[in-house]
């Protein structure tokens, strides 16, 4: 089976770092990028299949990528985590559903676990 | 308002005038049914029912003069509950407003403090799982040691904020060296950052009476701030002047500067500039409040100089140390050396860091 793609996007180099060399290990084939103008560069050269994104960047932020990857039929199929310190039932609800995240991981969040979702949004 | 005295006679009158006619004209219909009735019977009848007509109406007439006073009270107590309920709507929109303030505060809080955590607690999984070079495990032991620092000093900064807020921030006065503390704080943040601090100092400026630590803190936070706007290759300069009055410290960064309405918000709690540099939306948010607040404390000044395109220039003036506070710090220091002799080596190794206790 091809090697499946995810694009991680943090403006905390040590959160992509840390989710990187994860997935590294994982199996999957992975780029990062410090904010949403970045990310759709990665997303338009890389044709992820699921993309790991925080809510607070500059520039353009989780939710804005978050909506315009989804309103996009190009992008049709592309799964979203977002991952994120937001931690109100407000921002979660906002999250999955007006921008349509499909999974809302809150900081900290336990490593292990946010692989095992990769793996299970991956293979839905 | 009372009805006047004279109008309620006047129709006190015309009522009675009104009643006796009735009662003269009701005597006159009875007599064309019953003739025989006697000068006298109807004097006493007409007499009688125009008192009873008059004493009617004098009460109507009272009852009347009530009803629109209660009507004037009722008047007035509806407009002093207007004005009540317009300060019961003001006090909420203040409460309603304080508790959006708590909730940001809250917020920006978590997502500060979240935001290392994760690294802490995912770096520490991550070398228990994974088989990792011995490179990459130092690289991750230091950024779980950077983050850990990270997150005690945001907690000292929001200890600090309440401190300064709730006007509870003690200080630990003694003469400061600021020449010397310039040079201390420029040492340790040159060594961690990319551009340039430049410093433009006299020999020696006259000696403040301060906290030394908390006057730190203010440099650290100014040339912090200053760094986040600074492109690489460019430089702040970190200078000072005397007054008459005492030292005046600037630092100055080659940043977007700011406008107006930027800088006249620029000293709010969690107030982000655009454009930072960093891009990266780290640390407090309170650094220049906090700056603003402790050199308030000591009863200095701090203020921000800027222009779009022109980078900013934020200032911070301290009065000079008194006669009084001199005296005050030399009895202290009489006190110290009486008690050890290491402590007095470390006390004239470092002069101005000596604490009052």
């Amino acid at each position: 089976m091809a090697q499946k793609r995810i694009v991680i996007v943090d403006d905390d180099p040590h959160i992509t770092e840390l989710i990187c060399v994860n997935l590294d290990a994982a199996g999957y084939d992975v780029a990062r990028a410090a904010n949403g103008r970045e990310a759709m560069e990665r997303i338009d050269a890389a044709r992820p299949h699921l993309i790991i994104v925080d809510v607070m960047m500059p520039e353009m932020d989780g939710w804005e990528l978050c909506k315009t990857i989804k309103d996009d039929p190009e992008m049709d199929g592309i799964r979203i985590i977002m991952l994120t310190a937001r931690a109100t039932d407000r921002d979660r609800l906002i999250g999955r559903g007006i921008f349509g995240a499909d999974e809302y991981v809150t900081k900290p969040f336990d490593v292990s676990a946010l692989m095992d979702l990769c793996e299970r949004l991956l293979h839905e | 308002m009372a009805i006047p005295q004279s109008t309620t006679g006047t129709r006190a009158l015309l009522y009675g005038i009104f009643g006796f006619t009735l009662a003269v004209a009701t005597c006159w219909v009875t007599e064309l049914f019953d003739p025989p009735f006697s000068i006298m019977q109807v004097t006493i009848e007409t007499l009688v029912i125009s008192f009873l007509g008059f004493y009617t109406l004098r009460s109507m007439l009272r009852f009347i003069q009530r009803l629109e006073l209660t009507t004037i009270e009722l008047k007035q107590r509806h407009l002093e509950l207007q004005e009540q309920a317009a300060q019961l709507e003001a006090s909420r929109k203040k409460l309603m407003e304080l508790d959006e303030l708590k909730s940001d505060f809250v917020s920006l809080v978590s997502h500060e403090l979240r935001t290392p955590l994760t690294s802490i607690i995912g770096f520490s999984r991550t070398l228990m799982t994974l088989p990792l070079g011995a490179e990459q495990h130092r690289r991750y032991l230091g950024i779980i040691e950077s983050e850990g620092k990270r997150l005690a000093e945001l907690v000292e900064e929001y200890l600090d904020m309440s401190k300064i807020e709730s006007g509870h921030i003690a200080l630990q006065l003694a003469p400061v060296d600021v020449v010397r503390l310039v040079h201390e704080v420029v040492e340790q943040i040159q060594s961690g950052s990319a551009v340039c601090i430049m410093t433009c100092l006299p020999a020696e400026l006259p000696a403040v009476t301060g906290d030394v630590g908390r006057l730190k803190r203010v440099l650290l936070n100014l040339t912090d701030n200053a760094l986040r706007y600074t492109a690489k290759g460019t430089s702040v300069i970190v200078s000072a002047t005397a007054a008459d009055d005492g030292p005046c410290v600037s630092v100055q960064d080659h940043g977007p500067g700011l406008t107006p309405k930027e800088a006249a918000r620029v000293f709010e709690k969690f107030y982000r500039g655009r454009d930072s540099i960093t891009e990266r939306s780290r640390g407090s948010g309170l650094g220049l409040t906090i700056a603003k607040g402790i050199v308030e404390a000591h009863g200095g000044r701090l203020w921000v100089e800027s222009e779009p395109g022109q980078g900013a220039t934020f200032r911070f003036w301290m009065p000079k140390e008194r006669a009084s506070d001199a005296r005050q710090a030399a009895s202290l220091h009489k006190v110290h050396t009486s008690r050890s002799n290491t402590e007095d080596e470390e006390r004239e190794g470092l002069p101005w860091r000596k604490r009052e206790s």
